[in-house]
Formats: C-alpha cells, structure tokens, sequence
C-alpha cells in the first residue's frame, strides 16, 4: 500500500478545481493509495478499514476472497472509504486518461459522503483513527483476558448478530433522549399525567392548582411562574420531584435499541467482572452504525458518482484520443442489463431524468395536472434549475425516497424512456428449466421491485411492558415481510448470552396466504390475501419453543 | 579528511533529536508504530494466509467446545472448464454471521430488466442448476442442530485434503442411469426450414411425400428433376441439449466392533473409514449411495455414517455374518445389476471362525459382483504378528487370483496420518 506517485495526484488536484468549479463540495485534502489485488482481497474483507478490529469473519472472507480470486480474477478499479480525509483505493497501471475519469467518479463519491444528511454522523471524526483506537482497545481486552480471550469473540459475534437493527435513523437526532427540550413537560406531565392518578376523583382540587398557577402567572410572570409554583407544591406533594425524575429516566430511554438497552439494563452487567463486554458491544455498535448509510443509499450513491464522471469527463480535454475506450468501458458499467438490477445505472439515470424535468420545469403544478400527452411532451418554461434540484436531492435523499421522488406518471415516463421493466421467474418442472418472462411494464411495478429489494433489515424493538425479572421481550414491527424463522433459535441463543436472565422472547410475523395452493406474492394488492400471524418464540434455560398467539 | 570521532555530546544531541521525533507523536492521536499497524494486514508473503484455513478450522473445534455452534463451513467453487471436464475447483471456507432478516423465499422473486418485450413475454431460461455457478455451499448447510451435521462436515474438510488424486477404481456402466445436472450438447434434435446439417433421408421422405400428394410422382416415370420443393420439407439436425444419466456406486463399510477392538484398532480403522467417507462425499456426492454395517457375531445396518462411527464395542467376532449380509443386501434388493459395488472392511484380524470356514464362501460369493473389497487390518498389540483372516485368507489364494480383492495389515499402534493416507491410495488403486 502506497500513495500514488506526484504525478497522478497532480492529475487528481486537477480534477479537484474543474470538479468544484461544477458545484460538488468536497474538504480539499484527500489521500489516494495504490494498493495490489492481494492486498485488495484482504482489505475488502474488512469493508476496506484497513484499521477495523480483528474479527475472525473477517479471516474467512479474506481467505475465501483470496482464494476465490485465483480462479475469478477481478478487481474493483477504485473504493472510497468515508473518512476525513477521505481515502480511496486504487488499482495500479491505470493509463492516464483511465485515472482521470476514475477520479472524478471518485471525486462523485467523497462529494457525496461529505454533503448528504444520512451521512452527517460520520463527519465528526475521522473513523480510521477511531476504528484504530477501538482495534487497540480490543487487542489489550484480548490480553487481560489471556486464556479466555476466545470470549472477547464471543461476544463480538452475540453483538454482531444484532448490528442491523440498531436505531439508526434515531442516532441521526441530536436531540433525541433526554436532551430534547419539550416546552413546558413538566407542568404538563403534573396535570396530566401525575395528578389524575394521585387524586383519583378529586376535580376540585385540580381546578383550584391551576387557578393557583394562573394567578402566579399574572403575579411573577411566565419566566419565574415554574419554579415558584413547585416549591409551593412541595407541602402538598412531596413525592412529585422524585416521581418527576423517574419519568424523564424512562422517556430518555424509551427509545433504545435491542444494543443499547442492554448495555443498560442486561442483568450481564450486574456483575463487574463482564464490565469489559461492554466495551466490545459499544465498538461493535458505532461500527455498525457508521456504515449504516452505505446500506441505504446504493443507488444514488453510484448513480451520483455516475452522473459525475460522465459529465466531467466529457467536458474534460484529457478525453481526447480516448473517446472510443471511454464510451466502451462507460457502456459496460452504466449498461441497464437485460436481467438484473444496476445501481449504477439506475441512480445515474434517474438523476439524469430529474435534471432534465427540473430544466423544463416540469415539477409545476402546470405540467403536473397536464394530461394532453402532447403538451407534456412540448412542455418547456427553460427554467434551467436543473442543477439545482438535483444537488438538492443528493443532500436530502436515501433510497427509498429517491426512488419515490417522481410522481406515478413521471416514473412510468422514465421506466419508458430507459424501457425498464419486471421481469419475474417461473418453474418449468417437466423441463426442469427456470423460465424468465415479462411480468409488468408498469412504472408502479418497477418501483415496487426496487423497494422490495430495497427492504433488507427487519426493524426488532423492545417489548417494555413484557420485559421484567429475567425476561426480555422483542417485539418484531410489522413491514409486510415475514421474518426468516430458520436462525432465530440461533439469534435467541446469542441474546441469551448478552441479556444473563433466562428467558428471551420474540414476538414477530408470519403471513399465512388465505388459500394453501395460491402462490404467495406480496406487494400493496396482495397482502388482503394473507392472513397476519403473530408468533411468539421462546427461549428458555437453553430450550426453544414457538407458538401462535393471539392477539398481542 | 578522516572522520571526526563522534564525540559525547554528540550523542546526546542525536538523542535529543530522535526523542523529539518521537515526541510529535505521542502528542497527536496516532502512536509512532500506528503506520506498522496499518501495514501488518498485508503479509508479505501471499502463502502465508495459505496455512490460515487450518487455523480457522481448529477455532471452529473450539467454538464446539465452547458451547457454541461450528460456523464455517467449507464449500467449493467451480469454474466451468468448457465441458472438456477441466472444471477447476478450490475450497473455500464460508460463513454466514446470523441476523435478524426477512424471509427471502417468502416473495415471488422479481427481478428488474430492460428491453422491448410485451409483457408476459417470455425472455430466456436456464437449467435449474443445483450446484450454482459461483459459491457452491456443501449440501449441509443447516444450523438448527449443530450436533447432528458435525461428522458430515468432518468429512467434507477432509474430503478435500485426500481426494487430489483418488476415485472409485473399476467404475462401469450399469444398467440403470441416474439423472445428473450436467448436458452436454449433440445434433439429435430436427428442425424445419433451418438448421446446422441437412437431414437428406427426412427431407427427400417429406418432398416425396408432397410430390405424391400434387399428383406429379408415377411410379413407372419418376423425374427427380420435377419435383417441387416447398422449403419447408428441408429438415435439418441442430445442436441440443440432451442430459446426461449416471451410473451411481452403493458403497459397503463394514466394521468389526467386537469386544477385541476396544482402542487403538477402532481409532484406526474409525479414522480410515472416515477419510474414505469423506473423499467419496467430496467426489460423488451425489452419485454414491454409502450403506454402513457394524458386526460382531451377529451383522446390522447403522443408518448413517454417525451411528456407525459412533458405536460402541460388544461381543465376540464373527466376520462371515457381516458378509453374509452385503450378499443379502444385494441380492434381496437387485443392486448388482445397477450399481457399482465396493466393500470396504475395517478389523483388526482377529476371527472365531479361525480356518475362515464361513467368511471364505461369503467373501467368494461377494467378489462375483463386487467391483473393489479393501480389507484393512489393524492389528492388536497382543496379537502375535499374523492374524487370523490374514492366514485364511492368504490360504485360499484369493488374493493372487482376484485384482478386485486387496488388503493390507498394520499395527493399529504405530500408524499415522501419512500411513493412512497411503493405505486408502492402495485400496483405492486400479
């Protein structure tokens, strides 16, 4: 592993100006690093942070990776990672010309690390160096423990297990627990919450306090009113602040994921000799969540760099001589393929259709409710805020709502133009063939496959009320998709070795279709024909159970 | 000028120096050997992560231990030679780190695509391939009983570490074929109007034929020059894919577990069977049925190659009735007409039945069918160097006679791996 020579980074810098000069936003320092394919299969194993702690998964994928290339040789011409400075890594002998549209398309990258929302949580730090810090923490746990430091993986595995259901999008909120200021909670959790139950029936108690708060209100004014009206109430109640404190306890941790509840309340943790685990559950958790946002935003992550490299290079007179190998490799990798899904090619072009939409100004109200195909094909205002629109996208998108942002009729206008369609398999038993055929080529449908494959972690919650003494209850959140059954005992055994008590139980879903001989398919239409189970998984001191319930 | 001879002070400043250097990084969040730490993930030595596999697996081992289930598993890759059967395979280590996720299967797979097609169009197809192109995962994948796979992936990782240069010697075409997943491509199927090689005999019927039915063909004055030909009677063979049927193997492991076997000689010959097991679910998989069966005095069918591995010792020795009943095995279901047959025999030598009476007719009768029978003998300490089924057996002259027949004696305390491995090579050899 090495930086690139003076003379590549003089190419890269180049980039930089007429990069910026276009709009992208980007810190001006960035390390770039030739690395060989060996290295390449080792890195990738762990996610290319070549600083990320030892984890033994990580040896098999790098041996099965290493091994693999042997017989399937490729390699990925460049990987950025989302550090600051931002790092990527690149293939060595890349002609010239190759390197450039390769850094612009990198280029796309860091722009969009750097500036879309999803990702602010990762700007604070640089997480090369944290991800170096966490390694030497757990290298030293692995000494302390000596003999046991097999244990020290254990626990990275039992944390590992539950690393997709963190509480990522709450992690986003820098408000969120018991930070957030709610105007006036306290007077309101007194009236409403705190003296119902305190006085039953009394009513004209209640009317008489909030006669005394209003004429203390007139009295002191609203900044003071707070205080002195709860000093008063001291004599009355004296239990309140106690109860008050309690509540704000319960409303900051309302909110904690399957990880982070417990890291405070596993019975694990009672006693002090296991205080190192949470350690471990805390690296594996930040872990998770720093590359939470590369799970949702693929598509336009590609697709922006995409869109980037494209443009610039265009526009860049490095090209020249090499026009005819730029549009080949370019085909390849923005080709729509005939089968399959391309990141690349979809986010490229869907940002290019929203580009051209805004430049027309066709997200108006006028072109929106038009539905004389003619006028929309001429519609035109040459508002040119193209741009514009879509720098605003890339800040504010994930997936998802990227691929929701046209209207029905625009995506059906965009799956015409790149002629995208459905295409779903089925058995052919007698000659033992998979047949591929042409399900639907309507807009709604296409954008229904792509979120279905869009949808991949399941969201698994704590169930407070059924969580006491010993028992930890999770309850699955219903998304229309079943839970795969088939390693839950193995997720129980994991949570049971996290949580100390004996019991762990999982509430989840499981979607039955109405009639036995009907294949399920399950979109917006279908799911009447299914009937909605609720399953309760149990285990307990080491034995696995399941059964219907009802009602829960 | 000569060298100025460094001097005291001298090697205080160069200190000085050197402390301050490394005084920038204690400073800083890095440490001055975090650039050593950053670099160690890349060995210089590509071969070194060779030898990690073996590390791995041995971790794995001690997750069992531990209490928690194994999770690697070892799978192969294949990269299609072209059909000249040069497949190159490789063993890879895989595992899969258990999540919460959806239920995959549950949805009807949609995939995206692109192109002019109507809907419900059909746009291509593709055998159903079982083995899958790229990660072939071992058949055993299933997680819920950890105990009850830990033998069959025993046996595939050492499958793997053997099986470079084994097969099942003497493999002939039986009379019933087994349907495989591979094709191959051959001329056999017709077409109309187009096509690779023109089928004269077809296409001279059909022209015949038509010029009959126009009434131009008499009998007594036949004019090959004015027949009409409508291009449609031209027939044609084209390339097509046409399956491929197998002959399967059943394979017979018998093992002697009477009392005399206690230690040593059932180490060994567990530890035999078990590598020949592996190799041959390495190899065939698929395409070789493995029959198990334990005798003392008396013979019986284990149900899997985990009962037989794991029984324990009884009773006296009688080879003849583990013989006795392969031969009724095979006769009573007809396999000798359809498979290929081998019987593989672990002992450690010793017999009641001393002058091989009984086991001499029940081992001639087997050999009439039988493709290979390997006898392995791991002697006992207390035997006195030859045994008994070595004698009779040498006595009948059955081993001059018969290619088909092998066996080789060992003391069950002096082998290792090395010999283990070359014993399976000779009763495995051609």
């Amino acid at each position: 592993m090495q930086l690139i020579s003076q003379k590549t980074k003089a190419i890269m810098e180049e980039c930089k100006i007429r990069a910026k000069d276009q709009g992208l936003q980007f810190d001006k320092e960035t390390l770039e690093f030739v690395i060989s394919n060996h290295e390449m299969t080792s890195l990738s194993a762990k996610n290319m942070i070549p600083s990320l702690y030892d984890y033994w998964v990580h040896d098999v994928d790098k041996t099965k990776s290493s091994r693999s290339y042997k017989l399937y040789p490729s390699n990925p011409y460049e990987t950025v990672i989302n550090t600051r400075p931002a790092i990527s890594f690149y293939n060595d002998n890349n002609p010239d010309w190759l390197n450039v549209m390769i850094f612009y398309h990198v280029l796309g990258h860091i722009d969009f690390f750097q500036n879309n929302i999803f990702y602010e949580r990762t700007h604070q730090g640089d997480f090369w160096a944290k991800a170096l810090a966490d390694k030497k923490v757990i290298k030293q746990l692995r000494l302390d423990l000596g003999e046991r430091s097999r244990f020290v993986d254990y626990v990275i595995e039992c944390a590992r297990s539950l690393d997709n259901v963190v509480g990522f999008f709450r992690s986003l909120d820098p408000y969120s627990g018991s930070e957030r200021f709610v105007f006036g909670e306290k007077l309101n959790y007194f009236f409403n919450d705190f003296l119902p139950k305190r006085l039953k029936e009394q009513t004209n108690k209640t009317k008489e306090l909030m006669d005394r708060y209003n004429n203390l209100l007139k009295k002191c004014g609203p900044d003071n009113v707070e205080m002195i009206f709860f000093d008063s109430l001291v004599g009355d109640f004296p239990e309140f602040e106690e109860k008050y404190k309690k509540y704000l306890l319960h409303k900051s941790t309302k909110n904690e994921d399957v990880l982070e509840y417990l890291l405070n309340h596993s019975l694990l943790f009672r006693d002090a000799n296991n205080a190192w685990m949470k350690d471990v559950i805390n690296i594996v958790r930040d872990t998770s969540l720093y590359f939470f946002p590369q799970k949702f935003t693929k598509i336009m992550n590609e697709g922006w760099a995409s869109f980037w490299h494209q443009r610039l290079f265009i526009l860049d007179d490095r090209i020249r001589g090499h026009e005819v190998d730029y549009a080949k490799l370019n085909s390849g990798v923005m080709r729509m393929p005939r089968l399959g899904l391309n990141p690349y090619g979809l986010g490229c072009c869907l940002f290019e259709f929203i580009e051209n939409m805004a430049n027309k100004g066709r997200f108006s109200f006028d072109y929106q409710y038009c539905d004389d195909a003619i006028e929309r094909k001429k519609f035109d205002d040459k508002s040119g805020k193209g741009l514009d629109k879509i720098f605003d996208i890339r800040r504010h998108k994930c997936d998802t709502t990227f691929i929701n942002y046209l209207s029905e009729k625009d995506y059906q206008d965009f799956c015409n133009q790149h002629k995208l369609m459905v295409v779903a398999k089925r058995i052919d038993y007698d000659r033992a063939r998979e047949v591929y055929y042409v399900k639907s080529r309507k807009g709604e449908d296409h954008r229904q496959m792509v979120f279905n494959a869009l949808l991949n972690d399941p969201i698994i919650e704590v169930n407070r009320k059924k969580t006491r003494k010993g028992i930890l209850a999770l309850n699955q959140k219903f998304e229309a998709k079943p839970l795969d059954e088939s390693n839950i005992p193995t997720m129980l055994f994991y949570l049971s070795h996290l949580w100390g008590g004996d019991t762990i139980q999982l509430f989840s879903y499981r979607l039955v279709p109405q009639s036995r001989d009907k294949l399920a398919v399950i979109g917006r239409e279908s799911l009447d024909e299914h009937m909605v189970i609720r399953i309760k998984h149990q285990w307990r001191k080491g034995k696995y159970t399941k059964e219907e319930v009802q009602n829960e | 000028m000569s060298k100025a001879k460094m001097t005291k002070s001298d090697l205080l400043a160069l200190e000085k120096v050197e402390r301050d250097r490394l005084r920038i990084y204690t400073r800083s969040i890095f440490e001055y050997f975090d650039a050593r730490i950053f670099g160690q993930h890349f060995p210089e030595n590509p071969f070194l992560a060779m030898d990690q596999l073996d590390e791995l697996l041995e971790r794995d081992r001690q997750r069992e231990r531990d209490g928690f289930p194994r999770k690697i598993q070892v799978g192969k890759i294949i990269k299609p030679g072209g059909g000249s059967g040069n497949d190159s395979v490789i063993v890879v280590p895989h595992t899969e780190e258990d999540k919460f996720r959806y239920d995959d299967s549950f949805e009807d797979k949609e995939i995206g695509g692109s192109g002019d097609q109507k809907e419900g169009e059909v746009i291509g197809e593709r055998p159903i391939d079982e083995e899958g192109q790229g990660q072939g995962e071992h058949s055993n994948t299933g997680g819920d009983s950890p105990g009850e796979h830990g033998i069959e992936k025993r046996a595939y990782e050492l499958g793997k570490i053997l099986s470079d240069d084994l097969e099942l010697p003497n493999l002939v075409e039986k009379n019933k074929k087994f349907y495989s997943y591979k094709s191959t491509y051959e001329m056999t199927d017709i077409n109309k109007g187009s096509g690779q090689i023109l089928d004269k005999l077809r296409t001279m019927t059909n022209i015949v034929k038509d010029n009959i039915a126009l009434g131009r063909l008499h009998a007594s004055n036949i004019k090959p020059e004015n027949f009409l030909v409508n291009p449609k009677s031209k027939v044609y063979k084209v390339l097509s894919e046409e399956r491929i049927y197998e002959s399967k193997a059943v394979v017979f492991f018998l093992r002697d577990y009477s009392a005399s076997m206690t230690g040593p000689p059932t180490d060994v010959v567990c530890a035999i069977h078990m590598m020949l097991y592996s190799c041959l679910v390495y190899l065939y998989d698929e395409q070789v049925i493995s029959r198990f069966i334990l005798h003392d005095t008396e013979a019986k069918e284990a149900s899997d190659f985990n009962e037989y591995y794991n029984a324990s010792v009884a009773g006296g020795t009688q080879v003849s009735s583990a013989y006795e009943l392969v031969n009724k095995i095979v006769e009573d279901e007809g396999l000798e007409k359809d498979y290929n047959i081998y019987i593989f025999h672990g002992t450690d030598g010793d017999d009641w039945d001393q002058k091989g009476e009984y086991a001499i007719p029940e081992i001639q009768k087997a050999m009439d069918y039988a493709n290979r029978i390997g006898i392995s003998i791991a002697r006992n300490v207390y035997s006195s160097g030859v045994t008994e089924i070595e004698i009779y057996l040498a006595e009948s002259g059955l081993l001059e006679k018969n290619d088909e027949l092998l066996m080789e004696a060992f003391d069950a305390n002096e082998v290792s791996e090395e010999m283990i491995r070359n014993h399976i090579r000779k009763i495995l050899s051609p």
